[in-house]
C-alpha cells in the first residue's frame, strides 16, 4: 500500500491544484461508480437467479405432478409426451426422472439445435440420488433441481426430502437455465451504468470548468506572491476567483504594502546600523566559527593597520595573539548569559597587534546562532590611553604621597568643608594624623598669629570659587606656628559646580627667614654694585642682561636692561678703538681670560674685562669691567717717557761722539777746535743736567715723597737760598725781589729750593734779553688751604697757548731752536715737587710780553707755627 | 756735478755736525731746516738728491711725514734720496721709516765717517 501511495502523492504534489482536484473528484467518482455498478450487478444478478430457481422449483413440481402417474404406470409414452411439453418451456434444458429405487426411467434433453432428445437410460445403472436442495452449475449459469416423484413429499411443506425419501419415492431432476431474465437484468444493469458513467462525465467537465475559473486566480497570486519580493509595495487587481482568493489577494497585497514598509524600515535601520559601526570607536569585527575576519568597520582598519581588504579572511589571531578558535569558545563559555536574549557575551583581555607594536585592548564577545557567515561578533577597544590614563592616575597618587608639600582635600558640598583626604606631606608639615583631621576644616591650623584679614580673603575667594596663594601663620599640633605657603584652587565637576578644594601648605618658615637674609644680602650686594668704581654686567641664563651697575653705565653709556648679550656685544664693539679685535662675551671659547678693551667712546677709556660664566650653577653670566685708562696711561707714559729719555740722551751724544769723531779723523784750525770742543763740553754739560734730573724725578716718583723732610720752615729763608744760588750761576742777572711777608711753610728746605732755582733758571733761559725778572710772595687760599704763593715772573719770550699747554709735560720744550738749553724736565720736577708737598704750581704767560709762575705750598698750622716757631 | 743736500734737524748742533762732516764733499751744496714743516717747502723747492731727515722734529711734519711727502711727490721721488737720522731705535721705529719710503735709517749716535761713506755710496750711484 505504502509503495502505491509514495509515488502518487509525489505524482499529486507535483501537479496543480485543478489537476489535484479533479483527480480526486475523478478517481472518488470512478470507485464510486465501480462499486455501484459491482453491487448492482450482483444485485440483479441474484434476482435472476432467484427468479431462475422459482421457475425450475415450479416446472420440476409440475413435471414430477405430470411425471407421478405414468412413471407408476411405467407408460414411458405418455411421460415421455408430458416431459416434452414441460421440456418446451424456455430455459427447461433436460429433464431426468428416477423411478423409487433409483432406476433411471427417462431422460429428456434438449440438444444442441433446440430439438428434444429423450432417452431411455438402462435401468440396471442406478441413478445416484442428490439432495432435493437446487444445485448449481456455475459454468453453465444452469440450475439443477430434485423433487419427489411423491407428491405426499413435495406437499409437505417445511421439510425437504432426504435422500432416503427421494431414493424410495423416485425423483425427478430438472436442468433450468434462465436466460431470458439474466439477460434481462444484465441489459437493465447495463443501461443504469452507462447512464450513470455518462453523467459522471458530465459532472467531472463542469467540476473541471468550474475550477478552472475558482483555481486559475490562484496561479497570479503565486506569480504575483514569488515576484513579491523582489517587487515590495506593488498590488495585485483581482476582481474575480472566490472570496478566499480575493482575501488571499488583499492579504497578499497587504503583505506587500508591509513588506516594502519593513523593508524600508530594515534598510534604515541597516543604514543606521552601518552608521553607527562605521562611526564607532571601538573596532567591529566579525569572525566565522573558525575564528577567521569576515567583515570590520573602518575603526578596526584605524585600529590594527590593515585595509578592510587586507583584514579579510585573516585568522583573528593575527590581529589578537593568542586568541584563536578556541579561546573564543572557551571564553564565550566562560561567559555572562544574557537571559533576555539568551546569548552569552564573552570578554578577553589581551595585546592585540599593529605594525609589530602590541598594545592592550579589550575584546567583547558575542555569538551570532543564526547566522552561517558570521559566528562571534568581536568588539575591540583600544585600552592604551585607558591604561595610560590608569597608569597616570597611580602615578598622580604617588605623586601625591611622594609631594613634599602637604595636600588636604575638603569637601566644598558640605559645610563646613571638612577634610576628606590628606596626604603623608600634610601629617610632616603639621604634626596631625588623617583621623584627628580627616571630618574637621581647615580652621584647626589657625591660631592667634593667624592674620583675620588673610582668612576673611581667603574665605572670600573660596566662596567666589577662585584660586588664592597666600602665605599665612598657622600652628601644628604641638602648637609651634609655622609659615604656611597656602595654595587653594578649586575643583569642578562637568557641570562646573565646586565639589572640592585642594589646599596645599607648603612650611616656608626656613624660606621666609632665608628670603629675609637674601634680601638684606642682596640690598648689600645693590650697595655694593651701586658704589662699585668697578663696571658689571650680569646676564641670566638666556644671555639677557638683567643688572648692570652706576659705574658701568658711566663707562659705557646707557645700556638697557634686557638687552641680549649680542647687542651688548655689538654696542661694546662699536665703542671700541678697534673693533675688529673685540672678542665677544659670547664666545665663550675665547672670552674667558682677562682682556683689555680700549674705548674711544664716549670718553676714551681704557678697561679690563673678566667673565666668569655658571655663577652657582645659575647659568648667569656675569661680566666684570674695570676702568684701568690710568694705570694705562701710566705704563704707556712710563714707555713714552723712556723713548723719550733714550733719544734725548742721545742726542747730545750724537753731538759729542759725532764731533770727537771727526776731530780726531780730520785736522781742523786750533779756533775750530776749540769751537768744537766747546759744543761737546755744552752737550756733556746737558748729558749731565738730563741725568742729574732724570734721577731726581725718578727718586722723587719712585719714593712719591716719602723721603722728603717736609717740617715747619721759614719760607724766607728757602727764597733766600734760591735766589742767591741762582745769581752766582747767571753772573751779571738779578732776582728783583718785593717785600716779603713772614711765613712759615710746610717744605723739605732743599726741594723747595730746587724747585725755586728752576724756576728762576726758566725765567732767566726764556727772557734772552734780559729783562727783569721779580719775585713775589703773598699769601692765598687755594683748594681750601692757607697757601704761601711765590710769583716769579719775568719780561721774556713768553709761550703761545699750545706751548703753555705743553709746558709740564717732560722734555717738553718750548724753545726748538737749540739756543736755550734745557732738558724739559725743569717744570715737570718742580710740579712734582709741589705736589707732593701738598702745593702746585701754574703757569701764565702771553707770547713776547712774558711769562709769570706761582707755586703754593701749605702754610704751617697755627699750632704747629705757635710750638717751633723759629725766628726768621 | 753738484749734489744737492737738504739737512732737516731740529738740533743745531746735529746740523753743525752734518755741516761739519760734508765740509770735504767739494761739489755739495748744503741746505738746512730746522723743522719739518720748513724741510718740505725747501725739499719742493730746491729738490734736492739727498735729505738727512730728523725724526722727532716739533711742528707740523715730523721726519716719517716728510719723508712720505717726499716719496709721493712725482717730481722728487725718483731723485731724492731719503736717509732718516733718528735716537729712536726700536725696530717698528725702523719699520715706520721704511713705510714711509726712507731709503736709509741712521740711528743717533751715528759715526760722520760711516754717514759720509753712505752719503757718498747713495749720491755716486744718482750721479
Amino acid at each position: 500500500m505504502n509503495g502505491l501511495t509514495r509515488p502518487l502523492l509525489q505524482w499529486m504534489g507535483m501537479r496543480s491544484l485543478r489537476v489535484q482536484l479533479l483527480s480526486i473528484v475523478l478517481g472518488l467518482s470512478l470507485t464510486s461508480l465501480l462499486v455501484l455498478v459491482t453491487v448492482s450487478f450482483q444485485r440483479t444478478e441474484r434476482h435472476a437467479q432467484e427468479e431462475s430457481l422459482r421457475w425450475a422449483s415450479l416446472l420440476a413440481t409440475l413435471a414430477a405432478r405430470v411425471s407421478e402417474a405414468p412413471v407408476m404406470d411405467g407408460d414411458v409414452a405418455t411421460l415421455d409426451a408430458a416431459l416434452t411439453e414441460v421440456l418446451a418451456m424456455p430455459g427447461v434444458n433436460s429433464i431426468e426422472v428416477y423411478q423409487p429405487g433409483g432406476r433411471p426411467f427417462l431422460y429428456v434433453r434438449r440438444n444442441a439445435d433446440g430439438q428434444s432428445q429423450s432417452i431411455r437410460p438402462r435401468p440396471e445403472e442406478p441413478g445416484k440420488a442428490r439432495s432435493s436442495e437446487p444445485r448449481w452449475d456455475d459454468g453453465h449459469r444452469s440450475v439443477y433441481i430434485t423433487v419427489s416423484l411423491l407428491s405426499a413429499h413435495r406437499m409437505d411443506e417445511g421439510r425437504l426430502p432426504g435422500t432416503d425419501d427421494l431414493r424410495r419415492s423416485g425423483w425427478l431432476q430438472l436442468e433450468y437455465t434462465d436466460h431470458t431474465h439474466l439477460r434481462e437484468a444484465y441489459r437493465e444493469w447495463m443501461l443504469t451504468s452507462g447512464l450513470s458513467l455518462v453523467l459522471l462525465v458530465a459532472a467531472l467537465g463542469a467540476f473541471a470548468l468550474f475550477l478552472r475559473r475558482t483555481i486559475r486566480p490562484l496561479g497570479a497570486l503565486a506569480q504575483f506572491a514569488s515576484e513579491l519580493a523582489h517587487k515590495p509595495g506593488e498590488t495585485l487587481m483581482q476582481r474575480w476567483g472566490s472570496r478566499e482568493v480575493r482575501e488571499l489577494g488583499r492579504a497578499l497585497n497587504w503583505s506587500s504594502a508591509e513588506l516594502a514598509r519593513r523593508m524600508t524600515e530594515t534598510q534604515q535601520r541597516v543604514s543606521r546600523l552601518h552608521a553607527i559601526l562605521d562611526t564607532a570607536a571601538d573596532a567591529i569585527i566579525g569572525l566565522d566559527s573558525q575564528g577567521r575576519v569576515v567583515s570590520t568597520n573602518p575603526a578596526a582598519e584605524r585600529m590594527f593597520g590593515f585595509s578592510a581588504e587586507q583584514l579579510h579572511g585573516q585568522p583573528i589571531a593575527k590581529l589578537l595573539p593568542g586568541v584563536d578558535e578556541a579561546s573564543l569558545s572557551q571564553s564565550m563559555a566562560d561567559g555572562m548569559l544574557i537571559h533576555s536574549t539568551q546569548s552569552r557575551i564573552g570578554r578577553i583581555e589581551t595585546n592585540a597587534m599593529r605594525h609589530e607594536t602590541p598594545f592592550p585592548v579589550e575584546v567583547l564577545l558575542g555569538e551570532i546562532a543564526n547566522d552561517h557567515e558570521v559566528r562571534y561578533a568581536c568588539i575591540v577597544r583600544d585600552l592604551t590611553d585607558l591604561k595610560l590614563a590608569e597608569d597616570y592616575l597611580m602615578l598622580y597618587g604617588r605623586v601625591l604621597d611622594c609631594s613634599p608639600s602637604g595636600v588636604s582635600v575638603s569637601d566644598a558640598r558640605r559645610y563646613p568643608q571638612p577634610i576628606v583626604h590628606i596626604n603623608p606631606a600634610f601629617t610632616r608639615i603639621t604634626g596631625y594624623e588623617a583621623h584627628e583631621v580627616l571630618g574637621r576644616d581647615a580652621s584647626i591650623l589657625e591660631g592667634p598669629l593667624t592674620d583675620p584679614d588673610d582668612l576673611a580673603l581667603l574665605q572670600r575667594t573660596v566662596r567666589n570659587g577662585g584660586e588664592l596663594k597666600v602665605t599665612l601663620r598657622n600652628y601644628r599640633k604641638d602648637g609651634t606656628m609655622f609659615h604656611n605657603k597656602l595654595s587653594v584652587s578649586p575643583v569642578r565637576d562637568a557641570s562646573g559646580e565646586i565639589t572640592h578644594y585642594i589646599n596645599v601648605i607648603e612650611d616656608v618658615s626656613g624660606q621666609v627667614e632665608v628670603k629675609q637674609r637674601l634680601i638684606e644680602r642682596t640690598a648689600r650686594l645693590n650697595a655694593t654694585f651701586d658704589l662699585s668704581p668697578d663696571g658689571f654686567v650680569v646676564f641670566d641664563e638666556k644671555g639677557e642682561l638683567i643688572t648692570s651697575n652706576p659705574a658701568m653705565r658711566n663707562m659705557v653709556g646707557e645700556v638697557s636692561s634686557w638687552m641680549p648679550m649680542s647687542s651688548f656685544d655689538r654696542w661694546m664693539q662699536q665703542l671700541c678703538e678697534s673693533p675688529d679685535s673685540y672678542i665677544p662675551i659670547s664666545d665663550t671659547e675665547r672670552a674667558v681670560q682677562r682682556m683689555r678693551l680700549v674705548l674711544s667712546r664716549p670718553t676714551r677709556k681704557v678697561l679690563e674685562r673678566e667673565v666668569r660664566r655658571h655663577i652657582a650653577g645659575s647659568g648667569e653670566t656675569f661680566v666684570y669691567f674695570r676702568d684701568v685708562t690710568q694705570q694705562f696711561e701710566v705704563d704707556q707714559m712710563k714707555s713714552e717717557f723712556l723713548a723719550t729719555a733714550a733719544h734725548e740722551l742721545r742726542t747730545p751724544l750724537a753731538s759729542i761722539l759725532g764731533f770727537t769723531e771727526l776731530m780726531l779723523h780730520r785736522k781742523y784750525s786750533e779756533e775750530k777746535q776749540k769751537d768744537l770742543l766747546q759744543t761737546v763740553h755744552r752737550q756733556g754739560s746737558l748729558l749731565n743736567n738730563l741725568i742729574q734730573e732724570l734721577l731726581d724725578l725718578s727718586r722723587i716718583e719712585a719714593r712719591q715723597g716719602k723721603d722728603f723732610h717736609i717740617v715747619p720752615t721759614p719760607l724766607a729763608t728757602i727764597v733766600q737760598a734760591a735766589v742767591t744760588g741762582i745769581t752766582n750761576q747767571e753772573l751779571g742777572r738779578e732776582v728783583r725781589m718785593e717785600p716779603m711777608p713772614d711765613l712759615s711753610v710746610m717744605a723739605d728746605t732743599s726741594k723747595i729750593e730746587q724747585a725755586l732755582t728752576n724756576l728762576l733758571s726758566n725765567a732767566f733761559k726764556y727772557s734772552p734779553n734780559g729783562g727783569e725778572v721779580r719775585l713775589s710772595v703773598s699769601e692765598a687760599e687755594r683748594n681750601g688751604q692757607a697757601c704761601a704763593v711765590i710769583s716769579v715772573r719775568d719780561q721774556g719770550i713768553g709761550m703761545t697757548p699750545e706751548q703753555l699747554a705743553r709746558a709740564f709735560e717732560r722734555f717738553y720744550r718750548a724753545d726748538t731752536s737749540g739756543n736755550i738749553p734745557g732738558t724739559g724736565l725743569g717744570l715737570n720736577l718742580v710740579k712734582e715737587i709741589a705736589e707732593i708737598h701738598g702745593g702746585g704750581v701754574e703757569l701764565e704767560s702771553r707770547p713776547g710780553e712774558g711769562t709769570t709762575a706761582r707755586l703754593w705750598l701749605r702754610l704751617t698750622p697755627m699750632a704747629v707755627v705757635s710750638e717751633d716757631s723759629v725766628p726768621a | 756735478m753738484t749734489a744737492r743736500i737738504l739737512i732737516v734737524d731740529d738740533q743745531p748742533d746735529i746740523r753743525k755736525l752734518i755741516r761739519l762732516t760734508l765740509q770735504h764733499l767739494d761739489d755739495a751744496e748744503v741746505h738746512e731746516a730746522d723743522n719739518g714743516g720748513d724741510g718740505w717747502r725747501l725739499a719742493q723747492d730746491i729738490k734736492p738728491d739727498l735729505m738727512l731727515l730728523d725724526v722727532m722734529m716739533p711742528g707740523e711734519l715730523d721726519g716719517y711725514q716728510v719723508c712720505a711727502k717726499v716719496k709721493a711727490d712725482p717730481k722728487l721721488a725718483g731723485q731724492t734720496k731719503v736717509i732718516l737720522l733718528t735716537a729712536r731705535a726700536q725696530k717698528e721705529d725702523e719699520e715706520q721709516g721704511r713705510k714711509a719710503g726712507a731709503d736709509a735709517y741712521l740711528t743717533k749716535a751715528f759715526s760722520p765717517l760711516k754717514l759720509l761713506d753712505l752719503m757718498d755710496s747713495m749720491l755716486g750711484r744718482t750721479v
